[in-house]
């Protein structure tokens, strides 16, 4: 079974993500504005299909949808994640 | 962040519907072009080896690989082990194709439902597993395998009209949603090309093709090697007739 993530721990991964898709890690910050990152839907959905591996837990791009920061999808994400740990 | 254009050093091609015909000579092709290839086939598995063979005599590498594209879970394992084998699958050709053809009037819900299942939806299926790794590698090259018949009637054939008229808004669509990460996506129009699908044809049909006579599959999978090419990189979103002039 894998490792329980924290919030902490899986936000840091997401950032560092978000980092591959364009903008500066510095930039990258839990109330940056993914318009302002140049964060686009595709992005998101490559974000989802990133975290299916890295998680190893299925998830659906539209629990992304209405996301404005990068906290936002952070946030989104660690739900998902302990949704799933939770079984 | 968008792509360079530049195809990366590793990556396969998958051509569905390869056993034979027009998908038998683009893996020929892509493979000339220096692609490891997965052959997909359903059912014709001497047709699949025979078209590995050849490319192996000429030096190429590919992989028969079974699986009918219409089946979710087939799709899956089909892409399972082109990526196994050969790691990413940057270039897809959606060739699969079948008919079951009668007038409008009489068609079943059967022949409706299973054409489109395998000449359309089998598309949409192969093209959301293969974007993946397109979006991740920042390249990749998706061309259709639509039909004359998409654009210009043919009496007996609504659902592969309708099919393949559909395949030409997929491309047109996902080309606009994934242009801006290095991806093309593209359909090509065969008209009469000599394949088995098309063996019952009567050769008075091809006095209406302008070049008054079939193509060869060969034709075809020159144009399909073009737009899987990394010099088509600005060439998304289109459809390119092969069809000896029926639909100009």
């Amino acid at each position: 079974m894998a490792e329980v993530a924290s919030g902490a721990a899986i936000e840091s991964k997401v950032f560092d993500m978000l980092a591959t898709l364009g903008p500066e890690r510095d930039e990258i910050t839990h109330d940056a504005l993914l318009e302002d990152l140049e964060i686009d839907s595709l992005d998101v959905v490559e974000m989802a299909q990133w975290a299916e591996d890295e998680f190893d837990v299925t998830v659906d791009p539209e629990r992304f949808v209405g996301s404005k920061t990068a906290g936002d999808l952070a946030d989104r994400l660690a739900a998902i994640v302990a949704e799933a740990q939770a079984g | 962040m968008s792509g360079n254009g530049r195809r990366p050093a590793e990556g396969a091609a998958l051509v569905t519907g390869a056993s034979r015909g027009i998908g038998a000579a683009t893996a020929r092709a892509l493979a000339a072009a220096g692609w490891p290839v997965g052959v997909n086939f359903r059912d014709d598995a001497d047709g699949a080896a025979a078209v590995v063979e050849s490319i192996e005599q000429a030096g190429g590498r590919a992989l028969a690989v079974r699986g009918d594209v219409a089946d979710p879970d087939a799709v899956q394992a089909v892409f399972d082990q082109v990526e196994d084998a050969y790691g990413r699958v940057l270039v897809l050709v959606n060739n699969a194709g079948v008919r079951a053809d009668k007038l409008a009037a009489s068609l079943t819900d059967e022949d409706w439902s299973g054409v489109l299942e395998v000449n359309l939806s089998a598309a949409f299926r192969t093209t959301r597993r293969a974007l993946r790794g397109m979006l991740r590698a920042r390249f990749g090259r998706i061309v259709n395998v639509s039909s004359a018949i998409a654009v210009r009637a043919n009496p007996g054939q609504a659902n592969y009209a309708a099919a393949k008229a559909g395949l030409i808004g997929l491309t047109r669509t996902v080309a606009a949603e994934v242009a801006s990460r290095g991806i093309t996506v593209n359909a090509v129009i065969p008209g009469y090309i000599d394949t088995k699908l098309i063996e019952d044809v009567p050769a008075e049909s091809f006095k209406a093709v302008p070049a008054r006579r079939a193509g060869t599959p060969e034709e075809a999978a020159a144009c399909i090697g073009f737009l899987a090419s990394e010099e088509a990189s600005y060439v998304t979103g289109t459809t390119v007739a092969v069809d000896g002039g029926l639909t100009a």
